[in-house]
């Protein structure tokens, strides 16, 4: 909410009412462990974030960044809230429905890259919209020009570079046109200048397809790139 | 500090249990196989040798009285002083119950020549000589008792009780056992009533079950070999997974060659503990497998029992050296890899280099070279050792190159994704389907060997016994000849032995009649081959012969009388000796006065003829009806078939076994690979199917494999090694649905062994698929 | 010597003992006769077979020479052992088995034939008047036990011999009751030590003449072995100076040993525990065929030397039984046999 003026609304509802919010977390809490001996990690957490807004998750070490994260992408349930994507509430679905949720709407991008070792970088880049039926060959092409990834493509990921695995991490959740496009420190792994640029890539293509960015940073230079940021501290949404 | 380690150890073992069952499993089944087989194979031979026994009385030279009457006690005492060694046999129908009739033969187990009474030694046990034996099918009331040697449909008893259970005084005949003592007298001179008479059927099939269970030792060779490469498997994995302990142990300061010590020494004791489970688990696999059979564990201190199947030193003794030795020749590897590497190291990567490739092609082009040049029985079987274990070393490239041919056919993402990760697991896999591979091919082998065996043996029976009737002719048939009418046709058979190019042999007289030139196909031979033997100047000679001598058709042989040229070569599947055919004429010039010992009779009506034959005065036991002898040598293969089904679950449930090892060592590694899928909306049953899918493809592509392996190895069984031990070449024949079959139930044991890991897939929490994706929380 | 051949024996009386158990062989001989010291040995009715008593056995061995002096010896024995103490039907015999075993032994051969019989039809059996016992075309005969002859084949041998006493019979023991054990057990046991020999011996080359000397054993009893021991070694000794000694050892938890001490005239002496010493030379692996054999009492000290070590007799219960020489104060050849050791073949 400290940035409002970067928010827009990239889609509307057909009946014109109220666009949903592209992501909408209330009073979330979660806590791991057996329940005499809980830990709680996330507490009372509730935001918001709009279709083509970027938010930075921070927070030390076993904040619940990753938590939170994790639960938003519908990996993991919460104990208690609701998280609702582009306006349907995702804590009520059950396994199918989840993976048919990150299968369409949602991409993930980790600092391990996560590409499909077995699989070439043209395959991996393909791969989720392929498997949500959005194949769109035009589109990736012009991914794997502008990620700096032609030549590449029969490659597999463990003969390129870590930014350039990361680009074609990038490359395969953008080319699912996601409603929702999760981070998780995914610089982690890469030197600065590599890092800068891979974000660089990440923010523009966000802002050209309209997606929302959360994004799980220790870094404070890429969090400030961020439209908005949340905290987390101790599980709960606080100052820095 | 020895204290401290073994206190690591230990807690690593506490820690991961399922690979500790996993080698302690692995071990022990490796081990239940080696000792499984044998039990099979001796009760294989058990079997062969009660099949063979029922021929026994009937194949050795006997007595009987000219007039086909009853011997007396009298008579045999007589002989008996007389320093001719003779034993009396008694033969007739007997009801062990009402409903149920076995030919009951009585023996004197005191005099009675070795193999004929069914315990190896009579006087261990007098009580039992007052017993009725029945085969282990019939149930046993009392005053009787089931044993393993009695064949199908027969009973043995002592001579006394059979003559009670007849209600006789005499017997039917008197078995000379051989060897008579130095200077014997001629029995005829000592009681001149008696003729000495051959059997009336030569249809032993001594000479080819030994064929038989020579290739059941190599296929009990290829499965040590395989038990080898289990316990090679499973231990090192076993090791590749405390490597991370070992290097951080050394980096404590532990001396390398003191955690080597200790990791050998436990690793010697968990063998030792699983050998034993696995000798039990063999044996227990085995009584399973084959019902009826009673393994006794006299025989575990080395006592010999004959032939009821017993627990032998050899047998549990090999097990366990399986187990120990091959765990600890397999140690040594990794724990030298340890010793040369960094004290931290990352995992190895395995990839299927060139050196494999290299020495698989070597293995395969050795067993080759011995297979074609070799010439001996051991060259066979170091061409079927090197067959089995360069196929062995060229299973992963061959899965690899199958699956990148493949690549092409996949549709859509994830079928794509299935073959790239089948091929890029691979190196993890190729243990468990080299295991496979290995199981198969010996399984596809043997199969072949057994069917092809059998149907040879069947069809060479149906050749040889091509008569309706075989009467047996002490008196040269003279007495026959006046009992056949016009509806018979009399086929004499009369032979000479000779030593005929440096072989011994023996010339047969085979008169014109269409049932040679019909029944008697030749392997190779002139078209007019039986005319010209009529003629007088040929010979068909034998494949033994032919073997042995080198000569073959168109080629000149010294006959007693002269030369002959051979114009063609017959099947003589389990002959020791070599054979000649010649016309009649002529074998009356090689042999003046050799007159037919027995006499083959073609007719329509054998039952009548039989019937007509007794009312005539010939004695029933010298006539012998063709369907009885077919039915009794093939009842051999009734056995066969058990022991092959046995040994191909034996071998399979080993391969699946490993495969499920391999699944559960590379579970959690497998985890990484799958959670990406998962995140981007596969859900965990869906993963599962995937991994079923994955397994099934490379059973199935390693089945393809095995098939050509198999053939392979069937081949130098039929005619590398069954020429060499025997002299004759079992013709291959082709079961492809006993393949399709093998093949099936290979991939079903993949698939099985699979199921468990993928069930544990499908139910794994979500957070440890996303925990591998992230190291915060 | 009733336990030297009862594992020979249980062969064929195992049908009770495994009925019963090994420990029952000494003690459950219910229905058998027993020996009685109260009644001794009588001539001519003990030459006849016992039927009664569950074993007894005619035991013949013969340390021979070829014309040329080349050594060798032969055995000849036979075995009968009762199935039953009591009769099979009204009016008959009680059921017996009858096992016979011939060997012929050089300095580097050992021939050996086994053959098995039961009773009741003539092909095995003994008699007293004739002096006769037989199995198949084994025999030994005589018209009493002063002048035998004796026959036996194998596939690899023949022999036949005359066998003429030069001495009496002796009665071993108290009148032909000799003890066994500690413990007790005896049979009666006689023997003709004192038979010339000559006959022709068969090697498969054609017959060629032997002379030398023999030594016949009878023997029956119904108690085998006292229940520790496990084996004896037993030895007959034609000493160059006439006299004849025939000594044993049966190995349990403590040794018995016994024989009789013959002389020329015939007149036996009695050799209890203390009078005998026994010492084997070692020998790896199998039993002993080195002896060293003492009788402080009658200075005689003598070391005993099998002519062919390798004399295993390769029957279904093996055992060691060959010709040996000895030297010391006193030289002569004689017979030893051994059983219950580990055979290393």
């Amino acid at each position: 909410m400290n940035h409002p003026d970067r928010m827009r609304a990239a889609k509307t509802t057909p009946q014109g009412a109220a666009p949903p919010r592209a992501l909408q977390v209330e009073h979330l809490r979660k806590s791991y462990g057996r329940a005499d001996s809980a830990v709680p990690v996330l507490s009372d957490v509730s935001f918001t974030l709009d279709f083509g807004e970027t938010m930075a998750l921070t927070g030390e070490s076993g904040s619940g960044k990753t938590t939170l994260l994790h639960l938003v992408a519908g990996l993991d349930r919460p104990d208690a809230g609701q998280i609702r994507l582009v306006g349907q509430d995702i804590t009520g679905l059950g396994e199918r429905g989840l993976a048919r949720l990150r299968r369409h709407r949602l991409a993930l991008i980790f600092q391990q890259f996560n590409l499909i070792p077995s699989l070439s970088v043209a395959d991996n880049l393909s791969f989720h919209a392929r498997l949500a039926g959005r194949h769109d060959p035009a589109w990736i092409a012009a991914l794997t020009a502008r990620l700096g990834l032609s030549g590449l493509g029969a490659r597999l990921p463990d003969q390129i570079s870590g930014g350039q695995r990361q680009r074609v991490a990038i490359g395969r959740a953008m080319a699912l046109r996601p409603d929702l496009l999760l981070a998780d420190e995914p610089t982690g792994n890469l030197d600065e200048d590599t890092a800068q640029q891979v974000i660089a890539a990440m923010t523009g293509l966000v802002a050209e397809i309209g997606c929302a960015l959360l994004l799980v940073t220790h870094s404070e230079r890429i969090a400030a790139q961020m439209g908005r940021r949340l905290h987390l501290s101790h599980g709960r949404v606080g100052p820095r | 500090m020895i204290r401290a380690v073994l206190g690591v150890f230990w807690s690593h073992w506490r820690r991961n249990r399922v690979q500790l069952a996993t080698l302690v499993l692995g071990i022990a089944l490796a081990t239940a196989l080696w000792t499984g087989v044998q039990a099979i194979n001796a009760e294989a031979r058990a079997g062969l040798e009660a099949a063979a026994r029922s021929a026994i009385a009937a194949e050795m030279p006997r007595l009987e009285r000219r007039d086909g009457g009853e011997i007396t006690v009298e008579d045999f005492v007589a002989l008996r002083r007389a320093g001719v060694l003779v034993a009396p046999v008694l033969s007739g129908p007997f009801q062990p119950r009402p409903g149920t009739t076995l030919t009951l033969t009585g023996i004197d187990p005191l005099t009675a020549p070795a193999g004929l009474w069914p315990q190896a030694d009579a006087t261990a046990d007098p009580a039992a000589a007052s017993r009725i034996f029945l085969p282990p099918d019939v149930a046993a009331g009392p005053g009787q008792a089931n044993h393993p040697a009695v064949p199908e449909g027969q009973a043995i008893a002592d001579i006394g009780i059979a003559q009670r259970e007849l209600g006789r005084d005499g017997f039917d005949a008197l078995i000379l056992t051989p060897p008579q003592p130095l200077g014997a007298p001629d029995p005829q001179a000592v009681l001149p009533g008696l003729v000495q008479v051959a059997a009336a059927a030569d249809t032993d099939p001594a000479d080819l079950t030994q064929s038989f269970r020579l290739n059941l030792t190599a296929f009990g060779a290829l499965c040590f070999i395989v038990g080898l490469f289990i316990v090679r498997a499973t231990v090192g994995l076993a090791m590749a997974q405390r490597r991370r302990t070992v290097g951080v142990l050394r980096a404590l300061g532990v001396p390398l060659r003191l955690v080597g010590a200790l990791m050998l020494a436990e690793l010697a004791l968990i063998a030792a503990c699983a050998g034993l489970l696995g000798v039990v688990l063999g044996y227990l696999l085995a009584t399973a497998l084959m019902p009826g059979v009673s393994l006794t564990l006299d025989g575990i201190y080395g006592a010999r029992i004959g032939s009821a199947v017993a627990l032998r030193p050899v047998w549990w003794l090999g097990g366990l050296a399986i187990a120990v030795l091959g765990t600890l020749a397999s140690a040594a590897g990794p724990l030298l890899r340890t010793a040369r590497g960094p004290v931290i190291a990352a995992p190895a990567r395995a990839r299927p280099g060139w050196l494999p490739v290299a020495a698989g092609l070597a293995l395969l082009a050795l067993s080759a070279a011995l297979a074609v040049l070799g010439g001996s029985l051991t060259a066979g079987f170091a061409a079927m050792a090197a067959l089995l274990l360069g196929a062995a070393a060229l299973t992963p490239s061959g899965l690899s190159l199958l699956l990148r041919a493949a690549a092409p056919l996949a549709r859509g993402p994830v079928a794509q994704w299935t073959l790239a990760e089948t091929r890029a697991q691979i190196p993890q896999m190729s243990l468990a389907m080299t295991a496979l591979l290995m199981a198969l091919s010996a399984n596809i082998g043997v199969g072949t060997m057994v069917d092809s065996f059998r149907r040879s043996f069947s069809d060479f029976i149906d050749q040889r016994l091509a008569a309706e009737l075989y009467v047996a002719t002490p008196d040269g048939g003279a007495a026959l000849s006046a009992l056949l009418g016009d509806d018979a046709r009399p086929l004499p058979i009369t032979w000479a032995d000779a030593e005929i190019a440096g072989q011994p042999s023996e010339i047969y007289a085979v008169v014109d009649d269409p049932t040679y030139r019909e029944d008697w196909p030749l392997l190779t031979g002139a078209p007019d081959a039986w005319d010209r033997l009529y003629a007088g100047r040929a010979t068909i000679i034998n494949e033994q012969l032919h073997y042995r001598s080198g000569l073959g058709p168109g080629d000149m042989v010294t006959l007693p009388d002269g030369p002959a040229e051979i114009v063609g070569i017959i099947a003589d599947y389990g002959n020791p000796l070599g054979k000649l055919l010649v016309s009649q004429p002529r074998l009356d010039r090689i042999a003046p006065g050799a007159v037919p010992a027995r006499i083959a009779i073609r007719t329509d009506r054998p039952q009548a003829l039989r019937d007509d034959l007794i009312a005539g005065g010939i004695p029933a036991d010298r006539i012998a009806l063709q369907a009885e002898l077919k039915s009794v040598s093939l009842r051999i293969f009734e056995r066969t078939f058990a022991v092959t089904a046995a040994l191909n679950t034996l071998t399979l449930a080993v391969a699946g076994f490993a495969v499920l090892t391999s699944l559960l060592t590379i579970a959690d590694s497998r985890l990484p690979r799958l959670a990406p899928l998962w995140s981007m909306g596969l859900d965990r049953r869906h993963l599962a199917r995937l991994e079923l899918v994955r397994v099934t493809l490379s059973a199935a592509l390693t089945a393809m494999l095995a098939l050509p392996v198999g053939l392979a190895l069937c081949w130098l069984l039929l005619t590398v090694v069954n020429v060499e031990a025997f002299g004759w070449r079992l013709p291959f024949r082709a079961d492809p649905g006993a393949w399709l079959l093998l093949m099936g139930l290979g991939c079903l044991a993949a698939v099985l062994a699979a199921l468990w890991p993928a069930w544990r897939l499908s139910r794994i929490s979500p957070r440890a698929l996303s925990e591998v994706q992230s190291l915060d929380q | 010597m009733i336990n030297r051949r009862a594992l020979i024996l249980s062969a064929l009386a195992a049908s009770q003992a495994r009925a019963q158990g090994f420990a029952g062989l000494g003690t459950e001989s219910a229905g058998y006769a027993m020996p009685d010291p109260a009644r001794p040995i009588r001539f001519p009715q003990d030459h006849a077979p016992h039927p009664r008593y569950r074993i007894e056995w005619w035991y013949l061995t013969a340390p021979l020479s070829f014309e040329d002096g080349t050594e060798l010896g032969i055995q000849w024995t036979l075995f009968r052992s009762a199935l039953s103490p009591e009769p099979a039907g009204p009016g008959g015999a009680p059921p017996q088995a009858w096992l016979g075993h011939a060997a012929v032994t050089t300095a580097d051969l050992h021939v050996v034939s086994e053959r098995y019989a039961r009773g009741g039809t003539g092909q095995a059996g003994a008699t007293a008047a004739p002096f006769a016992a037989w199995i198949d075309e084994w025999q030994m005969q005589g018209a009493t036990p002063a002048d035998l002859t004796l026959s036996a084949a194998g596939p690899d041998f023949r022999y036949s011999l005359r066998l003429r006493a030069q001495g009496p019979l002796i009665r071993h023991g108290q009148g032909g009751y000799s003890v066994k054990s500690q413990a007790g057990q005896a049979s009666y046991y006689y023997s003709q030590p004192f038979y010339d020999a000559a006959g022709t011996v068969d090697l498969g080359d054609g017959p060629r003449a032997v002379s030398g000397a023999g030594w016949l054993d009878r023997e029956w009893s119904s108690q085998p072995l006292a229940e520790d021991q496990s084996g004896w070694d037993w030895f007959s000794l034609n000493l160059d100076d006439g006299r004849r000694l025939m000594a044993f050892r049966l190995r349990g938890a403590q040794d018995y040993k016994s024989g009789t001490l013959i002389g020329a005239d015939g007149k036996a002496v009695p050799l209890g525990d203390g009078d005998i010493l026994l010492d084997p030379a070692a020998r790896e692996g199998g039993p002993p065929t080195r002896w060293r054999l003492r009788l402080p009492g009658h200075d005689l000290d003598v070391t005993i030397t099998a002519l062919n070590p390798d004399a295993y007799m390769a029957t279904r219960i093996p055992y060691w039984e060959g010709p040996v020489a000895f030297e010391g104060t006193a030289h002569g050849r004689g017979y030893l046999e051994m059983t219950g050791y580990t055979n290393p073949r």
